[in-house]
């Protein structure tokens, strides 16, 4: 079987579970919408005093990018659930389905809004007297005279928000929620082009069976046919249902949630946990693709149960420490604080680094005599650094900065698989490398030495939520990981990922590290 | 003495222009009679009939349906006894012929068969095949649309008969056909009239009585043959002028065209 080949059935055995999650997740979307909408509308085409800031405010709505909507709901509802907890000793869920379902429902808002004030107000005057010439009560009037005739404009509304809302869908992945964007997301990446067209393809073809399906209820509307209307509720009605089956199975066994961090380590780390824990009879879920901060909050809040940190990040970024002691200093120091600050139970190390590093291509660093930190300071003026995403805005960076007082000429962001090509390229000279990145041996780079001891060591730490801190069977099933995987059998793992050519998915590269590891 | 079908009394009414739409107009209605109202656009005329169904309703003054305040009932259940026919008919596009016509009995709770003999017996009263109950305001031409609009007007066996402009926008012949049949149903059912029309031919030739308004306010209030022998008031006069001036110019151009025919 063919590289590609291997990429298309890993992508075929995936769908059931993110196009399930996709349908329940729209559908709940959309429904919430028309609920909000209808009514919303009827106001706003009677009273135009409330139709202006309706539609002006579903308007701005619209203008945000659909990423940033969905992640401002993180942090919203993070502070609401404090709010509901200490109030009315609920915990909202601040990761995941909720936020998702809320940001698209005011996503759907807005055709739905416009359509429905303008099929409303488009009623011929002359029928709306005679409405009430005939004895009709308002009520009456709504719902026999002016709700039918507005009804076809109303479903152009829906139609054009359902397909809106399933492709915005795909970009609830970073908040934690499974979609068809898990595809897109994870293809990204890890450059598995399959996976992204697969995910683009799967959720363009959901939007148009459900863009066809309210067609029928939109001619059925239109031309006073029953039968049209009817196929297309029943059939969007099996196609929820079919889709929510799955879901309400799965809710009813509890699972362990396992999140990923959004790169191919992560991927790698979180599917050989999930396959130890399924392996032992028990039931997992997914979170992937998560922010970095956002990973760490959402297992503070047991919205995760497990997954993969590293030490010097936590330290830095949530023990909001500025010393740097000694690796085994600040992993038992790293390990208590977690277990008495936050309850959550460091597990151990997996048995490497994935440090924060600068890298350069072997022979640009050679014809400059660059080897550590120190020498790069003196030639960085005439350098470009290139910088994942978020690297630059990392406490590591500043400190680097400081230590050694490295000035660039250009600084860049890339995703991580283009941050590579950068350097081959020549669109950057200094990268910020991973430690346990399979490409710095690929590429015959070179990772610049630290002597002044500037950024803390980044053991990979498997880290559990305060919830499942005690939980013997989740411990047990990942507890021979600890200190399993030496540095060079993670690159090869990650290598196999992130390599252009013939590359695996995370899935088959956590079998191979498994089998590689004996575990 | 029975009271009048319809009691205006002192009756005004305010849009926010300078002048009243309606300005203290008292006017009644006996039972029995066709009245019509007439006046140029604007005149105030249907303003007037729509507080009668409180579709409008007067700021000043009081209007009594049959004895009883209107004031002081539910306009649902007023509007459920009055017939009305609207100016271009207002049929509901989406209901057949059929609904359009069983809309007031099935608001009033009728019996399903109750409905269906009504509406047959409507068909044939304002002589439309009984198979139109079955199809679309759409598939209809004018004539056809009014007609079932005089019979969802009639539908809840009303005593009283509203009616706006109704024949203004058909075609000569089927007008006066349709005015015909409408007053000879008045007649039938022991109606009570109320229509409102700029045509003053059509006020002569249908009503028992001519309203003539301006600017808000009755100007003339007679029979016909009164109201067509002259008026004090010059522009009332002129008006009820119109029929009998246009017919004086038909007769002459018919006498001049006939020698030439004969020859």
């Amino acid at each position: 079987m063919s590289a590609a080949d291997s990429q298309v059935a890993a992508a075929w055995a995936l769908l059931p579970d993110y196009l399930s999650q996709h349908v329940v997740l729209s559908a709940s979307a959309l429904a919430l919408g028309v609920v909000i909408s209808l009514p919303l509308s009827v106001l706003a085409a009677r009273n135009p005093a409330v139709r202006w800031p309706v539609l002006t405010l579903a308007g701005l709505i619209q203008t945000i990018p659909g990423l940033a909507l969905l992640a401002l709901f993180y942090p919203l509802l993070l502070a609401l659930s404090g709010f509901t907890e200490g109030v009315f000793g609920v915990r909202l869920q601040a990761l995941g389905f909720l936020p998702a379902l809320l940001a698209l429902t005011l996503y759907s808002m807005l055709p739905i809004l416009r359509n429905g004030v303008a099929g409303l107000t488009g009623v011929d005057p002359a029928v709306r007297e005679a409405a009430d010439g005939v004895g009709m009560t308002a009520r009456q009037k709504l719902f026999r005279i002016e709700a039918p005739l507005a009804a076809p404009v109303v479903m152009a509304g829906v139609r054009t928000a359902a397909v809106w809302t399933i492709g915005a869908a795909t970009l609830s992945t970073p908040v934690g929620q499974t979609s068809l964007g898990n595809y897109i997301f994870s293809g990204l990446q890890t450059e598995n082009w399959v996976f992204v067209l697969f995910g683009c393809a799967a959720s363009a073809g959901l939007a148009l069976i459900v863009d066809q399906l309210l067609g029928l209820i939109e001619r059925g509307a239109a031309r006073r046919q029953a039968l049209p209307a009817i196929i297309g509720l029943a059939l969007l009605g099996v196609g929820t249902l079919a889709a929510l089956t799955p879901q309400l199975l799965r809710a009813t066994a509890p699972a362990y949630v396992v999140g990923a961090k959004n790169f191919s380590e992560q991927y790698i780390l979180a599917d050989l946990m999930a396959s130890r824990l399924q392996a032992d009879g028990a039931l997992v879920t997914r979170r992937d693709g998560l922010g970095s901060a956002i990973a760490f909050r959402a297992l503070e809040a047991g919205e995760i149960d497990v997954y993969v940190d590293y030490s010097g990040t936590l330290w830095t970024n949530v023990m909001g420490r500025k010393d740097i002691p000694p690796r085994a200093e600040l992993m038992a120091e790293l390990t208590r604080w977690m277990a008495e600050e936050k309850g959550v139970a460091v597990l151990g190390s997996l048995g490497f680094e994935n440090a924060y590093a600068l890298a350069m291509q072997r022979k640009l660093a050679n014809s400059l005599g660059v080897e550590t930190l120190g020498d790069l300071a003196t030639q960085a003026p005439a350098l470009t650094i290139g910088g994942d995403l978020e690297f630059l805005s990392r406490p590591e960076w500043t400190a680097m900065e400081k230590a050694y007082g490295l000035r660039f000429r250009r600084q860049k962001s890339f995703n991580p698989t283009f941050m590579y090509r950068a350097l081959g390229s020549g669109d950057a000279d200094v990268i910020s490398a991973f430690s346990s990145d399979g490409r710095i041996a690929a590429q015959n780079l070179v990772v610049l030495g630290d002597p002044k001891g500037a950024v803390p060591s980044y053991d990979a730490v498997i880290l559990i939520s305060p919830k499942r801190a005690g939980d013997r069977r989740l411990i047990e099933a990942l507890q021979p990981l600890v200190g399993a995987i030496p540095v060079e059998e993670m690159r090869k793992a990650n290598y196999a990922v992130d390599r252009d050519e013939g590359k695996i998915s995370p899935a088959e590269a956590a079998k191979r590290l498994a089998a590689a590891i004996g575990r | 003495m029975t009271s009048p079908a319809i009691d205006l009394d002192h009756v005004t009414r305010r849009f926010g222009g300078p002048d009243p739409a309606v300005d203290a107009v008292t006017l009644s209605v006996p039972k029995g009679q066709f009245l019509a109202i007439v006046g140029a656009s604007g005149s105030g005329k249907t303003t007037l009939m729509k507080m009668v169904n409180r579709l409008v309703e007067p700021d000043e003054g009081a209007v009594r349906v049959e004895g009883a305040a209107v004031a002081g009932e539910d306009p649902v259940q007023l509007r459920r006894r009055i017939g009305y026919v609207f100016q271009g008919v207002g049929l509901f596009p989406h209901m057949t012929v059929g609904e359009n016509i069983a809309i007031t009995p099935r608001l009033l709770g009728w019996s399903p068969e109750d409905r269906a003999a009504r509406v047959a017996e409507l068909l044939d009263l304002v002589s439309l095949p009984r198979d139109f109950a079955g199809r679309f305001p759409d598939q209809l031409s004018g004539g056809q649309r009014q007609r079932v609009g005089v019979a969802r007007a009639l539908a809840a066996r009303p005593g009283i008969l509203l009616m706006d402009e109704p024949f203004g926008a058909l075609d000569p012949i089927t007008r006066e056909g349709l005015g015909a049949a409408t007053r000879a149903l008045h007649d039938d059912l022991g109606l009570t009239t109320l229509m409102v029309t700029h045509d003053v031919q059509e006020a002569v030739i249908l009503a028992d009585r001519i309203v003539v308004m301006s600017r808000g306010r009755v100007v003339a209030d007679d029979t016909p043959a009164v109201l067509l022998a002259g008026h004090a008031d010059p522009e009332v006069a002129a008006l009820m002028e119109t029929p009998a001036r246009q017919a004086r110019t038909i007769s002459r151009l018919l006498q001049a065209a006939a020698p030439e025919a004969r020859s």
